[in-house]
């Protein structure tokens, strides 16, 4: 009874680092091959500059939401095309080194965390 | 017997044709090395002999400011005010130094001008060199400079060190200074370049190289070195390092290091102070300018469009299959001048694609003939995210001339960057004029003035002076500023509109956020940076050389030279 037992967990175990890893994998696989939309963040004086590069989901995504450290949220519109989104001044008065979020909001409604970086402001 | 005799005469053979084929080698060598012009050896001689003088007087100057301080010092409590401003004071009037501290007589460092919280703690951290007071005594009243190796800061130099004394005249402990001996050659090596076609390098009388324009060659002994053992290379080394003074020729790579050509040296012998010898080589094998006519520079926004293009493919299949593409050089990543350099953020090179040798080398402390380090500022612009970034670079489509480069560089993640280059030639830097080094002297002396009178007079009067056009701080052809870690400009000599506004959203028409860069490289420690800014009264942009020092964890002082 004692060794059925040790025999289930271990493969309830080995189930489940199999199922972490191969998900992991997937996970970074897709987001390697096929991400929703790729994008970059750079600081220019008090801007940030937001650029889109290529995606499957591109021409869903609607707006684009930046945070710095989880705050205050800015939502831009994209327009259809648009490369770059200019997020006017909202570096103003920031320094050191900050964790910047960018979220897309698609068409249907879903919102999705598309970058997280680490930008040094000064 | 009869099998010995073939025996001896099969060993008696292969030893004639070794020992012959080493006569045909070194007979082959000797024999293409055309022989050199009295005429010549004395032009050399002649553009040689100023500059040694120069080197021999500036560290007999350094190493009597050493002596001096640590004389000041002596029977001074470490505790006293009076011993950080003796240190910055001194670190004011050597503007070659890097850091200047004092160690016990454990070597265990106790004060230093220089945050260097990374590397060395005070109070804990051992100094590597280890001197005794027989050391002192055997040196008198000269300082005792080191070999090229390590300074505290992680990068590399020599070190003048003193000994200190008690009130009652015991020994407790030493007075070091490191030097940067980059900046100590480079501007003369700038100058020798520009004005005569003529290169210097420098090596201790061991074989060790302090000094090349080529950053590679620094730190290789040429006695022991793989790279210089052809014979005519070896011969060459050895008669420098024995002898105080002379001329010689020899075989060496040309810059592209792949051909061997005839370099003709003439050297001199520098005592920069107790325990070493400097053999200053002057050599004749930099290679003349070529300019291809049919060359099209890109465009900044064609560069920019290059590097995205390789982001995206990086984000694409992963780092390891993008740098295998990176370091391809006949791949995508080529387009005329334009190729992928990447980075590790501690400076690792990851992809060179001209250069596959240098991959997994650190270029943390590589620096500019200005003494920009390139690195550096890379890395400090790939953290903003990305953008361009300015410093010297040698020019392989011009036979590797010293030429001002524009890169534009995006960070990829947290851990590494990649970017491309392009040759800039609407600047002066990059047609055979330099930055001369008393220019650079005077920069780097203005802005530890400064940060030294903070010290003592405080930053309000250090403000004062910046803005009074008649204080002793000004220098003719250079603008002092002060900003605080905010970005509130607090005098500035160039746009004094400016005073009191915060201008961290200063940028100049590539986006460059100067304000920003400012206060990083001054919180990174201090130093020096390259910008594109709009110069009053027209506002016409110009290229700019920026030096910055703190004063303290708030406020930066900084001077800044335009380039042409």
């Amino acid at each position: 009874m004692a060794v059925f037992l040790i025999i289930t967990i271990m493969l309830i175990l080995a189930g489940s680092l199999a199922g972490l890893l191969f998900g992991a994998t997937f996970i970074v696989d897709q987001s390697l091959d096929d991400p929703d939309v790729l994008m970059h963040a750079a600081i220019s004086g008090n801007d940030i500059i937001v650029t889109i590069y290529e995606g499957g989901r591109v021409d869903e995504l609607v707006q684009i939401s930046l945070e710095i450290e989880g705050y205050a949220p800015v939502v831009q519109d994209v327009p259809k095309g648009e490369r770059e989104i200019v997020y006017s001044g909202v570096a103003v008065q920031i320094t050191g080194t900050k964790n910047v979020g960018l979220r897309g909001i698609f068409t249907d409604g879903t919102v999705k965390l598309l970058k997280l970086l680490v930008l040094k402001f000064t | 017997m009869r099998h010995t005799v073939e025996i001896i005469g099969i060993i008696g053979i292969l030893l004639f044709f070794i020992f012959t084929s080493g006569c045909i080698i070194s007979a082959e060598n000797t024999a293409e090395l055309e022989p050199v012009s009295a005429e010549q050896i004395s032009d050399m001689d002649a553009a040689l002999y100023p500059l040694t003088y120069l080197i021999s007087k500036e560290m007999e100057q350094t190493c009597c400011l050493v002596w001096n301080t640590a004389r000041e010092l002596d029977g001074v409590s470490v505790d006293d005010p009076a011993v950080d401003l003796a240190l910055l004071k001194l670190k004011r009037d050597i503007p070659v130094s890097y850091e200047v501290t004092l160690f016990d007589t454990n070597d265990i460092l106790i004060t230093s001008t220089e945050d260097l919280g990374k590397t060395m703690e005070i109070g804990v951290s051992k100094a590597t060199t280890h001197y005794t007071e027989e050391d002192f005594k055997a040196a008198g009243s000269q300082c005792i400079v080191s070999g090229y190796s390590a300074l505290l800061n992680g990068d590399n130099g020599v070190t003048i060190t003193t000994a200190m004394y008690d009130r009652e005249g015991n020994y407790n402990g030493t007075l070091r200074v490191g030097i940067d001996t980059w900046d100590l050659f480079s501007g003369i090596n700038e100058y020798l370049r520009t004005s005569y076609g003529y290169t210097i390098w420098v090596t201790q009388d061991n074989g060790l190289q302090i000094y090349d324009q080529d950053t590679e060659e620094i730190g290789r002994n040429m006695l022991t070195d793989t790279l210089y053992q052809s014979s005519s290379t070896q011969y060459a080394a050895k008669t420098i390092c024995e002898n105080p003074s002379g001329h010689v020729s020899y075989f060496f790579y040309d810059t592209s290091w792949v051909n061997l050509v005839q370099t003709n040296a003439v050297w001199n012998t520098v005592y920069p102070g107790y325990g070493m010898e400097w053999r200053m080589v002057l050599s004749d094998n930099v290679p003349e300018k070529i300019i291809n006519p049919d060359t099209i520079t890109p465009t900044p926004e064609e560069l920019k469009a290059f590097v995205e293009k390789a982001y995206v493919y990086a984000q694409k299949v992963g780092k390891e299959q993008a740098l295998a593409a990176f370091n391809d050089p006949n791949g995508e990543f080529i387009d005329g001048e334009m190729y992928i350099f990447a980075y590790g953020m501690d400076g690792e090179v990851l992809s060179l694609p001209y250069q596959p040798g240098l991959v997994g080398k650190n270029r943390w402390f590589r620096e500019d003939p200005n003494g920009v380090k390139i690195m550096q500022r890379v890395i400090a612009r790939a953290q903003q995210g990305g953008g361009y970034v300015y410093y010297m670079a040698p020019n392989p489509d011009h036979n590797f001339a010293q030429e001002f480069k524009l890169s534009y560089v995006m960070q990829v993640d947290d851990s590494w960057l990649l970017g491309s280059g392009i040759y800039i030639q609407d600047n002066l830097l990059s047609h055979a004029q330099y930055t001369e080094w008393t220019e650079r002297e005077n920069l780097t002396s203005q802005v530890r003035n400064m940060q030294y009178l903070a010290k003592t007079e405080g930053i309000s009067s250090v403000v004062d002076m910046i803005m009074d056009p008649e204080s002793e701080l000004q220098i003719d052809g250079l603008y002092p500023f002060a900003v605080t870690k905010n970005g509130t400009v607090l005098a500035d000599t160039l746009n004094p509109e400016m005073v009191g506004t915060n201008q961290l959203g200063m940028t100049n028409s590539l986006g460059m956020s100067i304000t920003r860069e400012v206060i990083s490289l001054a919180q990174a420690g201090g130093g020096v940076m390259y910008c594109l800014w709009g110069i009053p009264p027209t506002n016409e942009e110009q290229y700019i050389l920026i030096y910055v020092e703190p004063t303290d964890a708030s406020t930066y002082v900084g001077s800044l030279i335009i380039l042409g």
